[in-house]
């Protein structure tokens, strides 16, 4: 004890020293306007480390994304960029962290969809994606693609309906997880066709595709990349893809208006948002530099091979963007007679 | 087109011996050892945690690291498992029921020893099963649906609630415990969060790591924290107790083969997790054995083949995750997800398209598995030593290394106070006697038991034929039958005996066999369990 205390003694001078250092510098901001000061930390942004929370694992979409974002972004800010994953209760846990951090546009929120969904699917867990963020950028829009097993006799998506809708109990469908998007797109398929299908959800992406290369399942909707060298080597049968164009990864899987389901132009989106009551300059210099980013070489053509289209928004298109995805997510919720939980 | 494959093969040792990618893989298996030995870090968290160095990286030496550092840290857990009772890695639990009190006993190196051929004995046969049977195995794969895994996992269920030495009443209504505890989170059927209590950190479920972590570490130290003298620091440790002797070689060799043939089995079955191989390995040992009441008191066939079988799972599973791009677990996610940010997909194209980093990494799976032989020889003594660190210093300081560790699982400190809770459950568990490892079983099985049964009958809509409809199924759900069966005709055998031998004692005044399988020379370790 005696010995800790005669080692912290030289110390001491120089922490006197910061100490007074800070406090002066408190005591100069304190006398200056609110408004001057927001104007000024928006100016000096970012002046440390930024922080990218992800609500899943490292290796997930969300995160994959994260990573490909990670070095534009750190290159134009100037100031290193850092993903902290912070996974759990589909994407809740990092909303509800982000949306209670600093509004000073140091802690940043990637997320994926489940954005939107959220709030239909957990009415009392979830941040209010409208009110608690303010939305940065969206950059990247995922669609899915409908694939059955090959083994079944359909080459088309109207040959699937029919042939779901002659079998006396109806088909199934495998996806991620309850509440998916790959599950709700699922259950929108039904909604539009009118065909009866068993929805069997899995944890997770890879068992639900095994589960209709295996023959379990009839159909699934499933991200294009990794389906894609399945389809090329006929373990799966590519049907339409849920985009309103086709994917360059293949081309020669029609979309599900020319295969005549419209309306079905489903997508995974991936967006940065900050805490609400980040100042506007903020907002808008990390937009500039997102959009820069995904215009340019080579986060576009990593995107594109991830099966996503680059896109840009302003934040306040963002906002838009998200208002309509949570108000369809909900009707869809409904319209399935999924539980909310 | 096995000569073909040989000649690929000797390709791809040409790339993974070029100098560059010797250096990344040995890097990893150093860094994956090391990382591996701290309790709390799993290869999960020792992946995560250099991932991004990869993204800088070429991708041959980037895939040739992680997957030094996977087998690296797998290895490096079971260290922690056998020294200090720690199972980081949780397939590596079952290790600590024989290894810890082989460590007790002095013979911590030996354990040592014995897993690091065991683990380079399965890895080879893993490699060589992938090398010559993965078309065949990609194929087997699909044939395993949710009935089958259904079946599979009453199986180990069955057989996992029979493993615990002592009362079997107590080992069921653990395996219950642990079937209640895995049943916390987000139901997949349904989506309805269960026990969760409004936590939204429960939403996922109880984190295995730290239910293994504070079921075997904490509680063993709750346990000893005032009985210091008690715990093995102090221990002489003599460098020819390091090297298992010719005799202990000879008794692991068939438990190591067996280990081997059930990791590789479950290697096919992708859904089957590598916790699950470890405890059958550990049951299939205990119940082929003559003397099953050395299990739990430091056998070494208990080290032996679950060791064996998780690292001859893991690499059998390199299988649907490369030539399918599916991965079978969260480790080889995150392996897929830096072969995704490096912009391959993996898939059935990768073999052709991408040979170099295909058969490299198969090259490099023996490089680096030999190398990690060679580190260890060394090392192992450096790691024996630790026990020598005064417990007042080795504990503390390991649970500082759990919190760290499990707070990197999931970025959040309610992971940490998970720990601390099943550590204080673990503590009361054991102090009545009750065996901790059954929970762990519970809690793993348990929810792919109900999954799959769920699964299934959506599938059948409601039909329970499902189960016997199809062969793979039925033959396990016979196998089953015949487990309950013999069970149950040995307990009526034993129950008839003890009525003979009661009618005898009663003459002769000798102790009731009921209490042999107890050895009263070691009454602590008995209760250790």
């Amino acid at each position: 004890m005696r010995y800790a205390m005669r080692r912290r003694r030289p110390a001491a001078a120089p922490t006197t020293l910061a100490a007074a250092v800070a406090s002066f510098v408190c005591a100069s901001c304190v006398l200056r306007a609110p408004a001057a000061l927001a104007a000024d930390a928006a100016a000096h942004y970012p002046d440390h480390t930024v922080r990218v929370v992800v609500g899943y694992p490292p290796g997930g979409g969300a995160d994959i994304m994260a990573r490909l974002l990670q070095k534009p972004l750190s290159a134009a800010l100037g100031q290193s960029v850092i993903i902290e994953n912070r996974p759990g209760a589909g994407q809740n846990i990092a909303d509800a962290y982000v949306a209670r951090a600093k509004p000073d546009g140091y802690t940043l929120l990637l997320s994926s969809s489940a954005l939107a969904v959220n709030p239909s699917l957990f009415p009392t867990l979830s941040a209010n994606p409208l009110t608690a963020f303010e939305p940065v950028a969206l950059f990247a829009e995922s669609p899915n693609l409908l694939v059955v097993n090959p083994k079944l006799p359909v080459d088309s998506v109207a040959a699937l309906i029919a042939y779901e809708k002659k079998r006396p109990e109806g088909g199934n469908f495998s996806s991620s997880g309850n509440g998916s998007t790959q599950h709700l797109c699922g259950e929108l398929f039904k909604l539009k066709t009118g065909m009866k299908a068993t929805h069997v959800p899995y944890k997770g992406s890879a068992p639900s595709l095994a589960a209709v290369i295996g023959g379990d399942v009839d159909f699934s909707f499933v991200n294009i990349p990794s389906a894609k060298p399945l389809v090329l080597q006929h373990q799966l049968k590519a049907l339409a893809v849920t985009s309103t164009h086709r994917s360059p990864l293949l081309p020669d899987v029609p979309t599900m208006a020319q295969a005549g389901v419209p309306g079905m132009d489903v997508a995974a989106w991936y967006g940065v948002l900050a805490p609400a009551g980040t100042p506007a300059p903020i907002v808008a210099k990390l937009n500039a530099v997102i959009v820069h980013a995904v215009s340019g070489e080579p986060l576009k053509s990593q995107l594109v091979n991830l099966g996503s289209d680059p896109v840009t928004y302003t934040p306040a298109g963002f906002h838009q963007y998200l208002a309509a995805d949570t108000q369809r997510w909900a009707q869809i919720v409904k319209a399935a007679g999924i539980t909310p939980r | 087109m096995i000569g073909h494959s040989l000649a690929d093969l000797w390709q791809g040792f040409g790339v993974a011996l070029e100098w560059h990618n010797l250096m990344w893989s040995f890097f990893g298996v150093l860094v994956g050892n090391l990382i591996g030995v701290l309790p709390g870090m799993g290869p999960l968290s020792a992946i995560s945690i250099l991932l991004p160095l990869t993204y800088t990286m070429h991708p041959v030496p980037a895939i040739l690291m992680l997957a030094g550092i996977f087998y690296g840290s797998q290895y490096g857990g079971a260290i922690g498992a056998i020294l200090l009772n720690l199972p980081c890695h949780p397939p590596h639990a079952v290790t600590c029921l024989d290894g810890y009190p082989m460590t007790r006993q002095g013979k911590g190196g030996t354990a040592l020893g014995i897993t690091m051929i065991a683990s380079f004995f399965a890895a080879s046969v893993g490699i060589i099963v992938m090398i010559f049977a993965s078309p065949l195995l990609v194929s087997i794969a699909f044939k395993f649906g949710p009935a089958e895994l259904f079946s599979i996992m009453l199986l180990g269920l069955l057989a996992g609630g029979t493993m615990s030495s002592g009362s079997a009443l107590k080992g069921v209504s653990m395996t219950v415990i642990g079937l209640l505890i895995g049943v916390v989170g987000t139901d997949v059927n349904t989506g309805v969060m269960r026990f969760t209590f409004g936590f939204n950190e429960l939403a996922d479920g109880v984190e295995l790591v730290a239910l293994a972590l504070g079921l075997f570490g904490v509680t063993e130290f709750l346990r000893n924290v005032n009985r210091v003298h008690a715990v093995g620091s102090g221990v002489k440790v003599r460098l020819r107790d390091m090297r298992p002797s010719l005799k202990e070689l000879r008794q692991a060799f068939l438990p190591i083969v067996r280990g081997t043939s059930v990791g590789t089995l479950f290697g096919a079955m992708p859904g089957t997790g590598p916790t699950i191989t470890t405890f059958i390995a550990y049951a299939l040992e205990k119940k082929v054995s003559r003397t099953p009441q050395r299990f739990g008191n430091g056998a070494l066939e208990g080290v032996a083949a679950p060791e064996a079988s998780s690292h001859s799972k893991t690499q059998v599973d390199f299988i649907p995750t490369m030539s399918l791009g599916i991965p079978g677990d969260p480790v080889m996610a995150l392996i897929l997800g830096a072969l995704l940010i490096q912009g391959i997909q993996p898939g059935p194209q990768l073999i052709s398209e991408h040979a170099d980093i295909f058969w490299g990494l198969i090259a490099s799976f023996w490089i680096g598995n030999l190398l990690l032989v060679l580190l260890n020889v060394p090392l192992i003594q450096v790691w024996v030593k630790v026990l020598q660190v005064p417990y007042r210093f080795l504990f503390p300081a390991a649970l500082f290394f759990i919190a760290v560790g499990v707070y990197s699982t999931n970025n959040s400190l309610f992971e940490v106070g998970e720990v601390l809770v099943f550590g204080l459950m673990g503590a009361v568990f054991v102090a009545f006697d009750f065996p901790v490892a059954p929970i762990l079983l519970g809690y793993v099985l348990g929810p792919m038991v109900e999954e799959n049964f769920r699964r299934a009958m959506l599938l059948s809509h409601g039909d329970l034929g499902i189960f016997v409809n199809q062969p793979i199924s039925a033959g396990f759900i016979v196998a089953c039958a015949l487990l309950v069966a013999l069970q149950a005709w040995f307990a009526t055998r034993a129950a008839i005996r003890r009525r003979g031998g009661q009618a005898a004692a009663a003459q002769a005044q000798a102790p009731s066999p009921n209490d042999a399988p107890r050895d009263p020379k070691r009454p602590t370790l008995v209760k250790q369990r």
